[in-house]
């Protein structure tokens, strides 16, 4: 494909091209069906199953009545991993569509306006890469308090500099241009040339970059949970339910295997897709 | 320091054209720029209509811009490529608060358009899916859109096939023709620059050498640098590729911190002491006619 193609070829190309991968495919089909899952399902079943204990059922095996059995307060197995889906999906996005967000507008300014800005910008941001991911995280719910949405806030600002990275390269390579030239010899003002003329001809590596960082977010809310910073319980999250197993992970494997190999299965579908993009989007393996 | 251009005084006057020749990084391109203000002048000045406007503020600058406009060389990586042909067109209308209205825009569009000799079924194709004479023409209507009076071509027919170039030539000259419009055209293809401008002003390293009505510069050239650009002509004929002489040798100087006196010197032919001496002005030969050289300058005064 020739380094400008237009809206419609692009998607065309990048599908048929994402579509050669069985990899990716498997990883496409595997996060669609955890989607469909995490909010399909709780239409049918009440959140309150998730949650009322019922100790006559306790340690239900997999199978019979409980497809994946009951934990150690006699809930459905099953039910909490659905719900738990929805909520780590749900604050997974929502957490990267405001780091998206604020990282465009920072990479952006950065990139776009250069000089005594970007190095401001950019060294503010080194700062933030400079501590570990989760760590920093653990350190903004402990300094803000425990909660979904200090949960929210807390991830969101450990990946702004991810994205205000990728967004900086991404429209450093695209601003020399002729086409920008252009839009400025018409006098367009800055905004509009940002958002018109840089930002839909960058946008490659972002989509990439937030697919990843989906799947390490919902990595960070199940390890944020698992030591007790991250959701609470009783809410279903599939971190916390791994701590809670971890006494029991002798006598019913079970409880700590299905939640432990839903977080994995899931981290690696989403990075299965996030690498087909990639590969699909690269102009070098273009054809 | 690098000059890219160094000292170049030129006027252009209203529906005429400037032809720019020079090599490759003579700074032909930098000076349209200049011109423009999209590349910032260290110093010197731009009049348009009487007024500086290297002095100018953004918004004043923003005001004058759709009176001047630019044509680019590459005619794909100058038309973004997630647009289709409507929206590039259209986008100066909306910068410019042209047209008032979805419908008078749509009239506007469809008239540059057919004026650019672009079929209306391509108003929803994308730059990729067109040849490069149809990109370069929306890359004109583009520039037409705010009905400019000036344009700056930069190489317009350089990226483009030889049949396509004279279309897109003649389209030029009769825009000129009808709209009075006046073009800087900058170039290396001296065939094309005869063709369409009435004063050719050549460059070298940031300079200018040579500065002439057109007919003059042909039947007369006085630099060596633009006689040895002229001798470069290919000639279509077994004869003249016997007689062929006066290339140029070596290579362009370095264009960081000149030395004073001629920057052509070291690939001179007609080189002598002189020529490092301080200062070679322009000056007229006869009416018209300007050249930078110690040598044949005076021998023709």
């Amino acid at each position: 494909m020739p380094k400008g193609a237009s809206k419609r070829g692009q998607v065309q190309m990048t599908w048929s091209r994402y579509r050669k991968s069985k990899l990716a495919m498997l990883g496409l089909v595997t996060v669609s069906v955890l989607f469909f899952a995490a909010l399909a399902i709780p239409l049918f079943k009440d959140y309150e199953m998730a949650i009322e204990q019922d100790f006559s059922s306790r340690y239900q095996p997999i199978g019979a009545g409980h497809i994946f059995g009951t934990d150690q307060f006699g809930r459905d197995i099953f039910i909490r991993m659905v719900f738990g889906a929805r909520i780590s999906l749900l604050v997974g996005i929502a957490t990267v569509s405001a780091s998206l967000v604020a990282g465009a507008f920072i990479g952006a300014a950065a990139g776009y306006y250069g000089g005594r800005l970007d190095e401001i910008l950019m060294r503010i941001m080194d700062v933030f890469l400079a501590i570990p991911n989760t760590l920093l995280a653990i350190s903004i719910v402990a300094a803000l308090g425990q909660g979904i949405t200090n949960l929210l806030i807390a991830l969101a600002i450990s990946q702004v500099p991810s994205f205000a990275r990728v967004v900086r390269a991404s429209i450093l390579t695209v601003k020399e241009q002729d086409y920008i030239e252009a839009a400025r010899a018409l006098g367009t003002s800055n905004a509009r040339i940002i958002a018109r003329h840089i930002l839909p001809n960058a946008i490659g590596p972002i989509i990439v970059q937030t697919t990843l960082n989906v799947a390490r977010t919902i990595l960070n809310i199940s390890s944020l949970s698992f030591v007790g910073l991250g959701i609470s319980p009783p809410t279903p999250e599939w971190g916390s339910m791994l701590a809670d197993a971890k006494p029991q992970m002798l006598q019913y494997p079970h409880l700590i295997l299905i939640p432990g190999a839903a977080i994995a299965i899931t981290v690696m579908a989403i990075n299965l897709v996030g690498d087909g993009l990639r590969d699909a989007l690269d102009p070098r393996l273009r054809n | 320091m690098l000059h890219a251009v160094d000292g170049v005084d030129f006027a252009i006057d209203g529906g005429r054209t400037l032809g720019v020749v020079g090599e490759s990084g003579c700074g032909k391109s930098t000076l349209g720029r200049t011109i423009l203000r999209l590349t910032e002048p260290t110093d010197g000045e731009v009049l348009y209509d009487g007024e500086d406007i290297t002095r100018f503020s953004v918004p004043q600058m923003n005001a004058i811009r759709r009176d001047l406009q630019l044509i680019f060389q590459d005619p794909l990586s100058s038309l973004n490529p997630r647009m289709t042909v409507f929206e590039i067109i259209a986008e100066p209308l909306k910068v410019f608060r042209v047209t008032s209205g979805r419908d008078e825009m749509d009239d506007r569009v469809a008239s540059l358009m057919k004026t650019v000799g672009l079929a209306d079924r391509f108003s929803n194709s994308y730059p990729h899916e067109l040849d490069g004479g149809r990109r370069q023409r929306i890359g004109i209507a583009r520039a037409l859109a705010s009905n400019p009076r000036f344009i700056v071509c930069d190489e317009p027919v350089s990226a483009l096939d030889v049949s396509i170039q004279a279309q897109i030539l003649n389209l030029l000259m009769d825009l000129q023709e009808e709209r009075g419009i006046s073009y800087m055209f900058i170039t290396h293809n001296l065939s094309v620059v005869k063709h369409i401008s009435q004063e050719i002003m050549v460059m070298y390293l940031g300079q200018c050498i040579e500065k002439a009505p057109s007919e003059e510069l042909f039947a007369n050239p006085l630099h060596p640098y633009t006689r040895a650009l002229l001798a470069a002509i290919p000639v279509p004929s077994l004869e003249a590729r016997k007689k062929r002489k006066g290339a140029i040798k070596g290579e362009v100087s370095n264009p960081v911190d000149p030395k004073p006196g001629c920057r052509f010197a070291p690939r001179c032919s007609l080189v002598s002491g002189e020529c490092a001496a301080e200062g070679v002005a322009l000056r007229e030969t006869c009416a018209g006619h300007f050249v930078a050289c110690v040598k044949t300058g005076r021998a023709h005064e």
